[in-house]
């Protein structure tokens, strides 16, 4: 039988309404990137607080979550188990540090999407296999898988 | 003569501010998403009121195979409103100034902010940022 998930009270801390911003627990901001991000619930919420905590940043900005519409068929943020993590023009991480916080967090499958010369580069991270992301994928290799466009 | 005068500048009182709030108050040009996920959207408005907008997504690490949906109209505006229709539903955006932002844009960006997009639309809750030309 699984552990219950213990889902961490997260502190609205928003100053622009465009731009939610919430602060975990442990004193670190999840500062969502728009309106059009939404804050993943349940195990998935838990994880990209436990992301955020582990990363050596004061704040972490977030592209995507639990959004109901606009990504692909299948998406696993359709079902409420991928979070995005902004780029490194956003958050100042390494590949390698992502990978460490994100493993450490319950993220099983991920790939950084690397858009040369623009702003779409972010992090996806998901809880399971599925919708394009298998072995080559997982969080347990030793180097995050990244895809160059 | 001096009514006439009078009720020449009251109907002029009156019918100003309808004529100001009946004028588009929002710049042509392209609109797009800020990005930092699987899917992208970028609304163009031109000055003979078509607008084309083009939304994309894709799966993780796959975005040679993206969905690429393309559709155009025409748009309308009213003041701060834009309003366009899409599969028969019309959907408005209105024109704001984001002030302070993570992303590192200026405080007096202009945006198209989408308020009344059904939930189950990839327009729902979207900020459409006017780029440079």
């Amino acid at each position: 039988m699984p552990t219950p998930t213990t889902i961490p009270v997260l502190k609205d801390i928003t100053t622009n309404k465009l731009y939610p911003a919430y602060k975990t627990p442990k004193g670190k901001v999840i500062q969502m990137n728009g309106t059009k991000t939404v804050l993943p619930t349940g195990a998935t919420l838990s994880a990209m607080v436990d992301f955020v905590d582990g990363c050596n940043l004061n704040t972490v900005i977030i592209s995507g979550g639990n959004e109901a519409a606009g990504h692909s068929a299948g998406s696993f943020h359709g079902i409420n188990k991928a979070i995005d993590v902004a780029g490194k023009k956003f958050n100042k991480l390494t590949d390698d540090e992502a990978l460490k916080a994100a493993k450490a967090a319950g993220f099983t499958h991920g790939v950084y999407e690397d858009f040369r010369g623009t702003k779409k580069d972010h992090w996806h991270f998901q809880i399971g296999a599925g919708n394009g992301l298998g072995d080559k994928h997982s969080l347990k290799l030793s180097k995050l898988a990244i895809k160059r466009y | 003569m001096f009514k006439i005068l009078r009720n020449f500048i009251l109907v002029l009182l009156f019918i100003t501010p309808i004529i100001a709030c009946s004028q588009c108050n929002v710049t042509n040009g392209n609109y797009s998403s800020s990005g930092g996920s699987e899917q992208s959207t970028t609304l163009s408005l031109s000055n003979n009121n078509d607008f084309y907008l083009q939304y994309e997504n894709w799966q993780p690490g796959n975005y040679e195979s993206r969905e690429i949906n393309k559709i155009k109209g025409v748009w309308e505006c009213k003041g701060k409103l834009v309003t366009i229709e899409l599969n028969g539903v019309k959907i408005s955006a209105k024109k704001i100034i984001i002030g302070k932002n993570p992303l590192g844009l200026g405080e007096n960006t202009k945006a198209l902010q989408f308020t009344n997009a059904p939930v189950n639309s990839f327009l729902f809750n979207e900020i459409l940022y006017l780029t440079p030309e």
